[in-house]
């Protein structure tokens, strides 16, 4: 187990590697830069040439490129990711505010559609070709095939807003005004702005997590274990329960590990779109403002999260089912 | 010659023709490639559904036949609208105008406030600069799918070459394809392809095309290079090696062919996927360059005018397309994964990774 670890970490430093030099590589190979794209006072003429090449030199944009890769990503490796170029603001400073955010949301998304998704789909394997069964199918194909970001919009525009129905907030995670609130109003107002965007972060990995369910369970009501559970006598309940769920639920932990890519990656419109200051948001403003040190941060974490999702879905896996081992 | 052995099971039919068969059977392969074909009608034909020119007309003894592909000069000022004025019955005159009579990029200055909802005029509401909504949808399309299959076409090309190159010679090539593919996959997708088409000047629809070819291959070359390590090992791929065929001859006629199923599956659901970030780019400002018409780019409108004046119908119709569309090659790409392995039906997602998931989508299935 140690070794197949270090193995796989080990594997995972020419992958992260790869990812910065091809994401380095792209940004830096289009053209234009933070100036081009932040400054129409350049183009105006309002900025002397002076000033343009001094703000270049110092940050560092007119040296070659293998050698700015370099002090990059030397930087990187202390965990210093440089300044913004767009506001001068240290790179981590934002993403420490942005990170919890984008955290917060995934996690309760994800709580929610486990906690949906494993009755939803353990009822569906039960009632197997039946009514419900198929109509809960069907529901669920139809969930899953809706585009998040147009939920989004929908909700904002049916369920705040006003013109309809004002019922939550649709911008950012806190109202105005409540600073001084106490803890518990502060948490409720939080919670308040929270239901629309985790609704639209979770519902299509319940659809799609509830499809495992039932057909883990479908394989698992025709094992051999389950008929002799029945034939000892033990009750419907406990056979489904105790025998068939408990290894039905095996796959989910690894989807575990596998959705925290996608739910970072998902966030980057639904934040869009809620105004939540999250990685996927600061990702997207960086894209707008050419902000090459925010950007790299932003994909590197993103890189980075989603390898530990993988090689901690492997390792819980092997954990949970002794069959598989790894080597 | 190795699939009438595989065959024998049904009477001696191909594998491809049963599993048409048994994709057909399916109500959700009818179903999808029902809505597919439609959608990939309304496409091709979208200017004769929709346009700001007629189909056909007599105006003043001259014949115009289908203007509205042929953009005749001398109608070039008019639409549908200004030439209904210009009809003089007593001399003949008459206009056949197309079932939605208006352009893409026709704005209707008569409309009283803008987003104008639903009316008689234009079925589904007017944009924010008075474009009809419904021939917008339509013409959308056509970029939709455009880019679905463009894409798709893209990176089943380049993954089957790499996949077979890393399956065939391992060594050396499948270490760097393979670590190629763990990097790409690791990417965060949508954060790549917006960097490209914010970066750059001038985006345009090839744009779009070239980023998602070159940024979703992975996917297809990780199933195509399984496949083809999988069937290398085959007693018929021995025996064409005994036979002294080149490793040319080897691939594209006995491994490849034999490979294409799951890629035709995994293509299936790219499609939907490609529309999904299609259109998901195209909300965020970095689809489709404006003015061309695409569902995105609608939904952003909609977005603006949530609040006020709560512009539904710039959200409603759209997504609905979106929905139709995403859903249609899914339900296609599941038929065609149970119609070329029964085995897996009933089975969620795709088991050769090509599911949808998310505009991010990061290969695995998630």
């Amino acid at each position: 187990m140690r070794s197949y670890l270090l193995k796989r970490l080990a594997t995972m430093v020419p992958t992260l590697f790869g990812i910065t030099l091809v994401t380095f590589a792209l940004i830096h190979l289009v053209p234009g830069d933070p100036l081009t794209a932040t400054s129409d006072m350049a183009q105006a003429g309002q900025l002397s040439r002076e000033s343009i090449e001094a703000f270049r030199h110092a940050m560092g944009l007119d040296q070659p490129l293998h050698l700015r890769y370099a002090r990059w990503l030397g930087r990187v490796l202390t965990f210093d990711f440089g300044v913004s170029t767009y506001d001068h603001r240290p790179v981590a400073d934002k993403l420490a505010e942005a990170l919890p955010n984008t955290l917060l949301l995934s996690s309760l998304a994800l709580f929610f559609a486990y906690l949906f998704a494993v009755p939803l789909g353990v009822f569906s394997a039960v009632k197997r070709g039946r009514l419900v069964d198929r109509l809960l199918t069907s529901g669920l194909f139809v969930l899953y095939a809706l585009p998040s970001f147009w939920v989004a919009i929908m909700l904002v525009l049916f369920l705040g807003g006003g013109r309809y129905l004002d019922l939550f907030p649709i911008q950012g995670l806190s109202s105005p005004g409540l600073e001084g609130a106490g803890l518990l109003a502060r948490l409720g107002d939080l919670a308040w702005h929270l239901v629309l965007p985790v609704f639209c972060l979770s519902y299509a990995s319940l659809a799609w997590l509830s499809r495992y369910v039932r057909s883990g369970m479908l394989e698992a009501l025709g094992q051999d274990y389950v008929r002799t559970a029945r034939a000892k006598g033990l009750p419907e309940r406990a056979v489904i329960a105790r025998h068939a769920l408990r290894n039905a639920l095996i796959p989910l932990v690894t989807l575990l590990g596998l959705s925290v890519p996608h739910l970072i990656g998902g966030s980057v419109i639904v934040e869009q779109v809620f105004g939540v200051p999250g990685m996927g948001r600061l990702g997207f403003q960086a894209v707008l403002t050419r902000d090459y040190n925010t950007l790299m941060a932003v994909t590197t974490l993103t890189a980075l999260l989603t390898m530990a999702g993988t090689l901690l879905s492997d390792l819980a896996y092997a954990l949970v089912d002794p069959r598989i081992r790894c080597s | 010659m190795t699939e009438k052995a595989n065959g024998s099971r049904g009477n001696g039919r191909p594998p491809a023709a049963l599993a048409a068969g048994r994709f057909w059977r399916r109500p959700r392969g009818r179903a999808g490639a029902a809505i597919a074909g439609m959608l990939l009608l309304v496409a091709l034909g979208a200017d004769l559904l929709a346009s700001d020119q007629p189909l056909a007309m007599r105006l003043d003894g001259e014949l115009f036949l289908l203007p509205n592909l042929t953009r005749p000069t001398a109608l070039l000022a008019h639409d549908n609208q200004s030439l209904g004025a210009l009809l003089r019955p007593e001399r003949g005159d008459w206009l056949l105008s197309p079932p939605v009579p208006f352009g893409p990029y026709q704005t209707d200055l008569s409309l009283p406030s803008l987003p104008a909802p639903p009316d008689g005029r234009h079925l589904l509401g007017s944009d924010e600069v008075g474009r009809d909504v419904l021939s917008r949808l339509i013409h959308g399309t056509r970029v939709s799918l455009t880019v679905g299959f463009a894409s798709v076409a893209l990176y089943v090309a380049i993954g089957l070459l790499l996949g077979a190159l890393a399956g065939y010679y391992g060594g050396a090539a499948d270490a760097v394809i393979s670590r190629a593919i763990e990097v790409m996959l690791t990417f965060p997708t949508i954060l790549l392809a917006l960097a490209v088409v914010a970066l750059v000047e001038r985006p345009t629809l090839l744009l779009l095309i070239l980023v998602l070819g070159l940024t979703r291959w992975p996917d297809v070359a990780r199933l195509v290079r399984g496949e083809v390590v999988r069937i290398k090992a085959l007693d018929y791929t021995q025996a064409a090696r005994v036979l002294g065929f080149t490793d040319a001859r080897i691939l594209l006629r006995h491994i490849l062919p034999n490979a294409m199923g799951p890629v035709l599956v995994a293509a299936t659901f790219g499609v939907a996927n490609a529309v999904l970030i299609e259109s998901g780019l195209s909300f965020l400002g970095f689809g489709a360059p404006p003015p061309t018409a695409s569902w995105g780019e609608l939904l952003t409108q909609a977005h603006r005018y949530a609040v006020s004046p709560g512009a539904w119908w710039l959200a409603l119709f759209p997504g609905t397309a979106i929905f139709l569309t995403v859903g249609a090659f899914q339900l296609a790409g599941e038929a065609l994964r149970e119609g070329l392995d029964p085995k897996s039906a009933g089975r969620p997602g795709n088991r050769w990774h090509g599911e949808k998931c998310c505009l991010t989508c990061k290969g695995r299935n998630g």
